[in-house]
C-alpha cells in the first residue's frame, strides 16, 4: 500500500507552493512533513543519519522542489517526485561526506594498471580474451575524460564528485560516460564478441 | 587504476546493457515516480516506462535511490 499524501491533488499542492499567504504556508507544512516521514523510512537506519541530518536533507530538498515546480510532469503524485528529488538530495550530501578525503589522482581513474589485479585465476579462457580485449579497447579507444567517468564509476566514485572533477553537469557526464560504454560495446561486437556474450560470461 | 575483477564485472554488465539511446539520470528522475506507483500498485510496467528501468540497470546511484524511494513510499500500516 503506497503512503498517503496530506489530502491534495497534483494541482492543489502546485498552486499552493507557488502561491503565497496561509495556503502556501500550509503547503510547505505538509510537505516538509511528508518528505521528513518518507526520508526517514529510508535513511533512518543509516549510520550519520540523525534528526538534524534529516531536518537538512528536507530544506535542501524543500528549496529544490519549489525551484524546480515547472519541471513536475503530471504523471506520478506531486509527493512521490517531491520524494524522489528528496531522496536523490541526501544521497548527494551523503555520498560527498563518504569521499571527501578520497583522492581521486591516487585513484589514477584515467589509466589502467596491469598486473596483478588482472583476475588471472579465472579458468575460462573467452573470458580472460575478453578481458584482455577490454583492456585494449579502454587504453586505445577511450580519451582519458571517458576512462575516468568509466573507471570512476565502476569504482563508485559519486557523480557528484566525478562532475567537479571533469567540469561537467550531471546529464553531461551521463553522456560522456555512455558514449564511452558504446564504444567499448562497439569494439566488443567488431572483435566477434556480442553483448550477450559478455553478459553470460560475466552473470555473477 | 586496478580492474579488479569486480570491477570487471561492472563494466561487463554495463556493456552488455549499453543502448544506442538511453534516458540520462535527470530524465529518470523526473519519470521514477510513475514507475513506482505502478509497481507498488502491482500493475504490470507498460513498454513506455522501459528505459526508466534500463537506467536503473545501467546506474549505480540510481538503483540505490530506486531502491530508497522503494522503502520510502511503502506505507507500513
Amino acid at each position: 500500500m503506497i503512503a498517503q499524501d496530506a489530502e491534495r491533488n497534483n494541482a492543489e499542492w502546485l498552486a499552493a507552493l507557488g502561491g503565497e499567504g496561509l495556503a502556501a504556508r500550509e503547503a510547505f507544512r505538509d510537505l516538509t512533513s511528508v518528505l521528513r516521514r518518507n526520508l526517514s523510512r529510508a535513511l533512518g537506519n543509516r549510520a550519520g543519519v540523525d534528526e538534524t541530518a534529516l531536518e537538512d536533507f528536507v530544506q535542501e530538498a524543500l528549496m529544490k522542489i519549489t525551484r524546480n515546480l515547472d519541471s513536475f510532469r503530471g504523471d506520478s503524485r506531486f509527493t512521490t517526485w517531491a520524494t524522489a528529488i528528496a531522496v536523490r538530495t541526501a544521497l548527494t550530501t551523503l555520498r560527498r561526506a563518504h569521499w571527501k578525503n578520497v583522492s581521486l589522482d591516487e585513484m589514477a581513474l584515467d589509466r589502467l594498471e596491469h598486473g596483478e589485479s588482472m583476475p588471472t585465476q579465472e579458468q575460462d579462457s573467452q573470458r580472460q580474451e575478453v578481458v584482455h580485449l577490454l583492456y585494449k579497447l579502454i587504453e586505445e579507444e577511450l580519451t582519458p575524460r571517458q576512462r575516468e567517468a568509466v573507471l570512476g564509476s565502476l569504482a563508485g566514485v559519486p557523480q557528484a564528485i566525478l562532475m567537479e572533477r571533469l567540469g561537467l553537469n550531471r546529464n553531461a557526464l551521463y553522456k560522456l560516460e555512455h558514449d564511452a560504454r558504446k564504444k567499448l560495446r562497439a569494439g566488443l561486437e567488431r572483435n566477434g564478441i556480442r553483448a550477450e556474450d559478455v553478459r553470460e560470461l560475466f552473470h555473477e | 587504476m586496478k580492474l579488479t575483477p569486480e570491477i570487471l564485472n561492472g563494466l561487463a554488465r554495463s556493456i552488455a546493457a549499453t543502448r544506442p539511446e538511453e534516458i540520462d539520470c535527470d530524465e529518470w528522475l523526473s519519470r521514477v515516480g510513475r514507475l513506482l506507483e505502478i509497481m507498488q500498485r502491482g500493475e504490470p510496467v507498460p513498454p513506455d516506462l522501459a528505459p526508466v528501468l534500463q537506467h536503473i540497470e545501467l546506474c549505480p546511484e540510481c538503483q540505490e535511490e530506486f531502491q530508497l524511494l522503494l522503502a520510502a513510499l511503502n506505507d507500513p500500516d
